[in-house]
């Protein structure tokens, strides 16, 4: 692959997007399209704390479109009528802006809309480097593999994490993961708590396990590897409220490092999810 | 083109996410500064990364937090939003133990402790070159917690006395039988030995009754994953600091004199919890305008206040308490009351605590000496604001400083040193008041042992006792 070629350019562009340091540019903005007449977005509330975007622009079919929404930015792909069909999870709240560009520059900004946000507690990883990252919820104490470890490989759904808070009369949650439609975009997963009425305290701890680097730190994962250090976000919301905005990493360690199976699912990072009385 | 199409949303996207990341606020200027914070894990695990983030905010810089293949190790490195390095800040929370070995040899700035310094790491410190380490200046107490009592949500116990709980953690009691409850052999949990928290534990439950931890106790260097063990064991049994209790339930704990005291963050704030403590940073000449100097001025400003309770700790912001609690305080005292008390004090005292709300802050003073300790120094400053403040919202306000002993010594030599505590505070207050001192009326009075707020049978309960409280009327 050149240098100079669409992908290697995404990949800057993908590298800069993710970098926390980067200098002031400066920035005309894109010219406007002359000839394509304005993007229909349609939004709408979908259960579970998601707003489902609707996207509907003909003379764009085939183009790639970006949603950013809280520092994070998802790249899709119209299909050949230029639509597109996209359930965003709103991690961050319904006061933060979803903004929606095309390839000519033109940009659509609204709110979020949504179900009731006041029934949900979130918490959420954003990366955008190349490693896997897993989000881990432990309800109640519950212990590795137990039903109450929730997490890629026992994800659940909304409507089975209901059942389970209407059987046992407490709260309970399910992981939703999403990345873009392109190979491009930012990683996300989402563990969604959907409180119970009158549910006692309690916590759920939060863990995220460097996926890619797995039990021993080696090849590009360690020393001076470039995905020795990997950097991530993690964003809480509790019933509704957008409560903290973490920019957070896992460190390099030196090769041949082992990572014992209690480290590997780090829960120091991100702090426990409480449900308040 | 395509090339110049995807240039453009690359740019675009781009400028969105640098508006996002613009500067704003001010910035700490200066060469990258780098230093470490060690000890406690109670501290350490999570409050004291939170608060070094927030002073990160609130200087309009970024932090980043980074952990390797220590989980209790963390670093924090702070940024200016244009990505400059200020800072890095590396929290090991491997125990209170640790704390004052890495002050003492320079590998950290500051030392947190879940407990006072002992007087072995006193001489530590004193052979580094730091004189006092208990000295304002050198001693800070960043907030109030207290040691819980934890045990699985289903178990049924409520309380348990202090004997029982030593009887428990020393394996002396071993089933729950043996405290009426339905068989099952007990497990204990218990922090590691170079944990605070245990040693908090170990002074005020299990040394004064010469009792010594159950050998068969599982230990922990993690709170939380004690908190989440016992939390999941229906015949465990384990103790941790307030934040900690997760998804456990935390028991009452009856104190020796037979008074049940929850622990509620009031009943922390008053020392009077049998199991309250103090979380402590020591320093020794933090340099001045440094980072590690400002982070240590905010983990002590109002809005530090907010993250230490967002945290679960106990903040040392001032409450003021119902009245009908302190009429319950009286009944206690007049069951604890002893033969040499004067009727005249008491009734003194009785009207006082009938017409007064009390305030949650206490003095407490040296040992032997009228000299407030370093909590209170602090707490005077902190009084003296909220008097000011509630003087302008309720005028004609008067405040009461009452001071107590201990049960050692006659009535009348008691009530003489508990005076001179009381005007040792008052004099205290008018400084720091001024010209403002003739809005507010201050008295200062003197009661004794009367009213103990703790069990006179114990050196602990003693210290906590020697005190002055303030009573708002």
């Amino acid at each position: 692959m050149s240098a100079g070629s669409p992908k290697a350019l995404w990949r800057l562009f993908w590298y800069l997007l993710a970098a926390t340091t980067i200098p002031s540019l400066t920035c005309h903005g894109a010219a406007a399209a002359d000839t394509c007449a304005p993007p229909e977005i349609a939004l709408a509330a979908e259960a579970g704390g998601l707003t489902q975007i609707a996207v509907g622009s003909a003379c764009r079919a085939g183009e790639l479109v970006s949603i950013s929404y809280a520092e994070a930015t998802f790249v899709e792909r119209l299909d050949n009528e230029g639509r597109s069909k996209i359930a965003l999870d709103c991690f961050a709240g319904n006061a933060e802006p979803i903004k929606i560009t095309f390839e000519d520059g033109t940009s659509v900004t609204r709110q979020p809309v949504t179900d009731d946000l006041t029934r949900y507690s979130k918490v959420a990883i954003v990366w955008s480097s190349s490693v896997d990252l897993d989000l881990h919820a432990f309800e109640y104490a519950a212990a590795r593999n137990d039903a109450g470890h929730i997490w890629l490989g026992h994800r659940l759904s909304l409507s089975e994490a209901e059942a389970i808070a209407q059987r046992e009369k407490r709260g309970h949650g399910f992981l939703s993961s999403a990345s873009s439609g392109t190979s491009i975009g930012m990683n996300v997963e989402v563990y969604t708590f959907v409180h119970y009425p009158r549910e006692k305290a309690s916590g759920v701890k939060i863990g995220v396990d460097f996926v890619t680097r797995g039990s021993r730190a080696q090849g590009d994962y360690c020393g001076s590897g470039p995905y020795a250090e990997t950097q991530f976000k993690a964003y809480t919301l509790e019933r509704g409220r957008a409560t903290r905005r973490l920019d957070l990493a896992f460190a390099a360690v030196p090769c041949g490092t082992d990572i014992s199976d209690a480290v590997r699912i780090n829960s120091r990072l991100i702090p426990e999810l409480i449900i308040r009385e | 083109m395509p090339k110049l199409k995807l240039s453009s949303l690359m740019i675009a996207t781009l400028c969105a996410a640098v508006g996002l990341a613009s500067p704003s606020g001010a910035e700490v200027e200066g060469q990258p500064q780098d230093f470490a914070i060690h000890g406690s894990n109670t501290i350490g695990a999570r409050l004291m990364p939170a608060l070094v983030e927030a002073y990160a905010a609130s200087v309009g810089a970024k932090a980043l937090t980074l952990v390797g293949s220590q989980p209790e190790e963390v670093e924090l490195k702070l940024m200016t939003q244009t990505g400059a390095a200020l800072a890095s800040v590396k929290v090991h929370s491997h125990g209170s133990g640790t704390g004052v070995p890495g002050l003492a040899s320079g590998k950290a700035i500051i030392a947190m402790l879940s407990r006072p310094i002992e007087g072995k790491e006193i001489e530590a410190l004193k052979a580094a070159g730091i004189a006092d380490p208990r000295a304002t200046g050198n001693e800070h107490v960043l907030a109030l917690d207290g040691v819980l009592v934890l045990a699985a949500p289903g178990n049924s116990l409520n309380a348990l006395s202090m004997d029982q709980l030593s009887g428990i953690f020393s394996g002396a009691i071993t089933d729950w039988s043996q405290l009426g409850r339905e068989p099952g052999r007990i497990q204990v949990y218990a922090r590691d030995d170079k944990s605070g928290t245990f040693d908090t534990f170990n002074t005020l439950v299990l040394k004064p009754r010469k009792a010594k931890l159950a050998p068969d106790a599982r230990r922990f260097e993690s709170s939380e994953e004690l908190s989440d063990s016992v939390a999941r064991d229906p015949n465990g049994i384990g103790f941790a600091g307030f934040a900690y209790l997760r998804n456990a339930k935390a028991l009452e704990v009856v104190n020796d004199c037979g008074i049940a005291y929850g622990p509620t963050a009031f009943n922390v704030k008053t020392e009077q919890y049998p199991l309250s403590r103090r979380l402590y940073l020591y320093t020794n000449g933090v340099p001045k305008g440094s980072v590690a100097e400002r982070v240590l001025e905010f983990a002590f400003s109002p809005p530090a206040q907010e993250i230490i309770r967002e945290h679960g700790f106990v903040d040392q912001s001032i409450e003021l308490s119902e009245r009908g609690d302190q009429v319950m305080r009286l009944a206690d005292g007049l069951a604890a009351l002893e033969p040499d008390a004067d009727p005249a004090v008491l009734k003194e005292l009785a009207s006082g605590l009938k017409y007064s709300a009390r305030l949650s802050t206490t003095l407490q003073f040296r040992l032997n000496s009228t000299r407030l300790d370093s909590k209170a120094a602090a707490d005077i400053e902190r009084i003296a604001g909220f008097v000011q403040s509630f003087s302008k919202s309720n005028p004609g306000k008067t405040i009461t400083l009452a001071g107590f002993t201990d049960s050692v010594g006659d009535f009348a030599g008691n009530r003489a040193l508990s005076q001179a505590r009381a005007e040792q505070a008052k004099g205290e207050l008018l400084r720091l008041f001024g010209q403002g001192a003739a809005k507010t009326s201050i008295s200062a009075r003197g009661y004794g042992k009367l009213l103990p707020s703790n069990c006179n049978t114990t050196k602990e309960g003693r210290n906590r006792n020697r005190r002055v409280e303030i009573w708002v009327k």
